[in-house]
């Protein structure tokens, strides 16, 4: 291993450059579940993302360079947990969910890497029903 | 944008079983893609080239599942 960064004394990060993408990706998907769940590669291979649980209060979804040039990047920072969905076809987004006090009746929001915590709302706002995963088809948004 | 809802936009009421759909975030319709009949929650992916989802539908034994393909 080339580098380690360090987020919090519980949970931790690992890059090593010299990793190919499947390696890297098989590293990342094999640290603890309570941790790091729903890791996704960007379409592009150049970023990855992942919700990450016990960094605050509430789960989160961080990015990060796949060649490990800066350190982890969280893109939500919300007072509901967060759960990364899917990345946009142009890999310049990537869906997320939120509920609202646990609900399990998930929203599902765009955010831009370039804008962190700007959530774009992509469906409806209180929904009375029960939203399963989601993708983007490469003819719609992104 | 495609995603499984228990609920029929169309019709606006609350379903049972998770239905599959397809969301034009431009115009703001919903189009049904697939309509199961029976109970499951399901998470549907799209395939690589955007062309084809693939989902989850319960069968006639309840502990059958199927895999179905869309396109």
């Amino acid at each position: 291993m080339r580098s380690l960064h360090r987020e919090t004394p519980k949970v931790f990060f690992i890059y090593n450059t010299y990793m190919d993408l499947t390696q890297y990706a098989d590293a990342a998907v094999h640290l603890p579940y309570s941790e790091r769940i729903l890791t996704r590669v960007s379409p592009d291979n150049q970023w990855i993302a992942w919700t990450w649980f016990g960094v605050r209060e509430y789960a989160d979804v961080y990015v990060a360079p796949t060649d490990g040039s800066s350190a982890p990047m969280p893109l939500t920072d919300s007072s509901e947990n967060s759960f990364l969905v899917s990345w946009t076809p142009n890999s310049r987004a990537v869906l997320v969910a939120q509920d609202h006090d646990g609900d399990e009746r998930y929203r599902l929001y765009q955010i831009e890497v370039a804008c962190p915590s700007e959530l774009s709302l992509l469906t409806d706002n209180d929904p009375h029903y029960f939203h399963a995963a989601g993708s983007y088809i490469r003819t719609g948004i992104g | 944008m495609i995603y499984g809802a228990n609920y029929d936009f169309e019709m606006e009421r609350v379903l049972e079983p998770t239905w599959l759909w397809r969301h034009d975030l431009v115009m703001g319709e919903r189009l049904a893609l697939a309509r199961p009949d029976k109970t499951a929650y399901f998470a549907p992916a799209l395939s690589p080239d955007g062309q084809h989802v693939i989902y989850q539908r319960a069968g006639e034994h309840p502990s059958e599942r199927q895999v179905w393909i869309v396109g």
